[in-house]
């Protein structure tokens, strides 16, 4: 018996076959079946997905073929492809802020799929939707039907561009990176969702993503994508524990993994001077005309010794990031203290805030907006020092430049080329080469490696912990990823809503969390084993239904 | 996102000069201007022509191999007034911008940086603009007196302020950027940010603004002449030029067409340079520009570094 979908030796190139971007992919997916398809940025993987419903960028050649339901997409006429779009393959696209029309009502627009394929009566419409709604589980489905996008939060957005692929009922739903723009717990209850759409619906699934955690939870199969090819094609449960190619092997190890990290000597290690102290810590940001003030950071106290790395957690919107901007100065403190080496943040001025800032390094977010496009590699390093007039001649700047590329690992060439040549995580070692030309004692590592992939992640943090043994400095790492924190950092703390909800040493948080926060958050992200995901999710199926039995 | 932070690494890259070789328009464009001003430049003094020579029994000739471009009301060589108009009308146009560049993105910068001085310098510039720039500049120039450094504060006031207003909306953009943030944190101090970060970010919008700027001031300064607020008779421009013709159109036609020819010509000129600039600095327009040229190339590119989602 055939699946819904079949791909043949579907290849993609570019410019007349010069560029291939994907080459002789080949597999099938069965009814009810979920076909992870996992890769690095650039392997391919979305394109292959996009083929299947016939999205391709202009330009682009294509051969193969590809049977979706019977038909062959690359050949049928484009009334029949609108036909098939929706009705025998839905899309579930990455970012569903984006992928909601904000002038529209969420209920129109989960209509609107209806109408295409010929449903024209408004109220059964509105009534599919609202089912629709109920069925992707969105709380008071008769009232949100006419709420616009902005009116939900990222999750029940994504929550409604699955309803909307479900309109239809299609053969097989494809889902491009569904959860990477949401937090670990609401990612959860998204994987949950596909699940279900599985069992209860009977729909393949095909989805796309680069993490490997994921992966594990949700998948039947993997194929793994490299270059345009698949190189590893295997049941889950097989290939997390035997890999075959290299390559399989390789993202496998490249994966941090919770509590596996060395566990690092501290709590009864000797702690000295207090670099950073924060008490009761409050940021909030001023309201504007007619608007009330938002409290960003709610009385959070924690302090950070020589020589330390604190990991910060938390989802997005828990102030994480806005306590490390404090640091520099980027955000007021409006009330408790915060003081960097001894000097409160508050009235830190003019001199003062300088020398503060000579010796804090800050690596941002985002490598390819941090950097000045009109600067060199060279002029980017070397900036701070000059800012600071560290250097006297022009040669010892030059070779404090040099050895500041070597210490991160970047060829001395790069000097000249400008960050937008660089790839993502050569331009975040960049990022780090800066904020630690001035040899400073403090660093605040704001989220350094979420934009990255994970065997440069790997590679980024490997040079960011060597680096601080060597240097000895201390540091403030502000991550989403539990994993990556508990790899880095001494000591951890947790972030929800402003307020810090537990503080202690990586092993213990990590290990016995005592707040449940911490616990759920823990338990949200996906291990990259399915044994353990499978595992995990029975407890919690059985422990919701002890709860429900107790009400 | 990821798109844009590509081509804006692209547009940045140093030796440009390919891309600038295959932007026709900004090379015909250059063309243009570049061979009007040698020529106002170089032929006068060459050909030995004397825009104000008169020559009252030669007045109002049609053009003939001695007056290529025939006489004038006065019997002055109308070639060798067109290239001194050429001349004039260069000078003043090319100051005219420079000073409100200048000005305006040292007030756009500094806007972007203060608040309340942002609010006192953008009401002044709100007040300036609401006043029509050819009446401004009218009643400037006769409070002032007609004469050439008039004429340039004048013209100078009524565009200054467009260019702050564009340049602090630039710069307030790139105050929020992580780079601007990136140096706020390493202790950078506000004049180099607005020195070494903001001012070459500006560069691009205002490459192309000023162009029309450019285009504008020499319409500006035709306008003012031909109303006989702008350079003070005998000095040629080509605002006095299709002044005198005026009068005498039914005689001359060739006066007012061959000056009339001119100002078109400049502003074509101006306008496929800025066209060019445009495509060279904006991303947008660049990226269709180079994707109908190449377009394989380019889209697999970005997909290749970008296309997937992190």
């Amino acid at each position: 018996m055939t699946g819904p979908l079949t791909i043949e030796n579907l290849s993609v190139s570019f410019a007349g076959g010069a560029i291939e971007a994907v080459r002789g992919v080949s597999f099938e997916l069965r009814k009810g079946e979920i076909l992870a398809l996992v890769g690095e940025s650039g392997s391919g993987k979305s394109l292959t997905a996009r083929s299947i419903i016939k999205l391709f960028p202009e330009g682009a050649t294509v051969d193969g073929r590809i049977v979706l339901t019977g038909e062959d997409v690359l050949s049928v006429p484009q009334a029949d492809l609108e036909r098939l779009r929706g009705k025998s393959a839905a899309m579930v696209f990455q970012e569903p802020s984006i992928a909601l029309n904000p002038v529209f009502t969420i209920g129109w627009q989960i209509a609107e799929g209806l109408r295409a394929h010929g449903m024209h009566d408004r109220g059964a419409c509105r009534a599919r939707a609202i089912e629709l709604l109920r069925d992707v589980g969105i709380p008071d489905p008769e009232t949100r039907v006419d709420y616009y996008p902005h009116q939900l939060s990222g999750g029940q957005k994504q929550r409604v561009v699955i309803a909307m692929a479900l309109a239809l009922r299609p053969a097989v739903i494809i889902a491009d990176e569904p959860t990477t723009a949401l937090d670990v717990t609401v990612q959860a209850g998204i994987l949950d969702l596909l699940r279900r759409c599985r069992d209860e619906l009977g729909s393949s699934i095909l989805i796309i993503t680069h993490n490997l955690g994921v992966v594990a939870d949700l998948a039947d199969r993997v194929a793994v994508m490299y270059q345009g090819r698949i190189v590893e094609e295997a049941a889950s449960d097989v290939l997390f524990a035997s890999p075959k190619a290299d390559y399989t092997r390789r993202l496998l190890a490249a994966v941090p993994r919770l509590g596996q990290s060395v566990a690092k000597d501290n709590g009864c290690r000797e702690r000295g001077r207090l670099v950073l102290e924060a008490d009761n810590l409050e940021i909030t940001y001023p309201g504007r005309w007619g608007h009330t003030a938002v409290p960003a950071v709610k009385g959070v106290s924690f302090d950070i010794a020589a020589g330390e790395v604190l990991g910060l957690v938390g989802e997005s919107g828990s102030g994480k990031s806005t306590i490390g901007r404090a640091v520099v100065g980027l955000s007021p403190v409006t009330g408790g203290a915060m003081r960097l080496f001894g000097e409160d943040l508050r009235r830190a001025r003019g001199k003062n805030l300088r020398e503060l800032r000579r010796r804090t390094g800050f690596v941002f977010q985002d490598p390819a907006s941090s950097f000045n496009r009109f600067m060199t590699v060279f002029d980017c390093i070397a900036e701070p020092l000059r800012v600071h007039r560290a250097f006297p001649s022009a040669d010892a700047l030059r070779r404090r430049v040099v050895e500041l590329l070597d210490q991160v690992h970047l060829p001395r060439e790069m000097a000249t080329r400008y960050p937008g040549e660089l790839s993502g995580g050569q331009r975040q070692r960049v990022g780090l080469a800066r904020a630690l030309a001035l040899n400073p004692a403090f660093i605040v590592a704001d989220e350094p490696t979420s934009a990255l992939d994970v065997s440069i992640q790997a590679k980024v943090l490997e040079i960011f912990t060597t680096l601080q043994k060597e240097l000895g400095f201390a540091a403030l790492f502000i991550s989403h990823d539990l994993a990556v924190v508990e790899e880095i950092s001494h000591r951890v703390g947790v972030l929800r809503h402003g307020e810090l909800q537990e503080l202690g040493s990586t092993r213990e948080v990590m290990t016995a969390p005592r707040h449940d926060y911490t616990r759920l958050l823990i338990n949200s992200v996906p291990v990259p084993d399915p044994v353990i995901q499978a595992e995990k999710r029975r407890s919690a199926i059985t422990s919701q239904s002890a709860d429900s039995g107790l009400v | 996102m990821a798109t844009s932070e590509i081509h804006t690494a692209e547009a940045s890259r140093p030796g440009g000069v390919r891309s600038i070789l295959k932007n026709r328009r900004l090379l015909i464009g250059v063309g243009m201007i570049g061979s009007i001003a040698l020529a106002a430049a170089i032929l006068p003094s060459f050909l030995g022509l004397d825009p104000l020579a008169v020559d009252p029994l030669n007045r109002l000739k049609a053009p003939s191999p001695l007056h290529l471009f025939g006489t004038d009301n006065l019997g002055r060589d109308l070639a060798a007034r067109m290239l001194a108009g050429a001349s004039t009308s260069l000078h003043l146009a090319a100051g005219v911008t420079f000073f409100s560049a200048a000005i305006g993105v040292a007030v756009g910068i500094l806007a972007s940086f203060s608040r309340p001085l942002d609010h006192i310098l953008m009401r002044v510039c709100d007040g300036l603009m609401a006043i029509p720039a050819l009446l401004l500049a009218l009643a400037l120039a006769a409070t002032f007196g007609p004469n050439f450094s008039n004429l340039l504060i004048a013209l100078t006031i009524v565009f200054a302020p467009g260019i702050a207003r564009l340049v602090r909306g630039r710069a307030l953009a790139l105050r929020s950027e992580t780079f601007v943030e990136a140096a706020v944190a390493m202790g950078t101090s506000n004049l180099r940010i607005m020195v070494r970060h903001i001012f070459p970010n500006v560069l691009s919008v205002l490459a192309v603004q000023v162009t029309f700027i450019f285009a504008e001031a020499i319409v500006s300064e035709a306008a003012l002449s031909f109303l006989g607020a702008g350079v003070p008779p005998p000095a040629p421009s080509w605002g006095n030029i299709l002044y005198d013709g005026k009068t005498v159109i039914a005689k001359a036609p060739y006066m007012v067409v061959f000056a009339s020819a001119a100002i078109v010509v400049t502003v074509i000129g101006l306008t496929l340079i800025s066209d060019g600039l445009r495509d060279l600095v904006d991303p947008r327009t660049r990226a269709f520009a180079v994707e109908t040229g190449r377009p394989r190339f380019r889209f697999f590119k970005r997909r290749a570094k970008n296309g997937e989602p992190i």
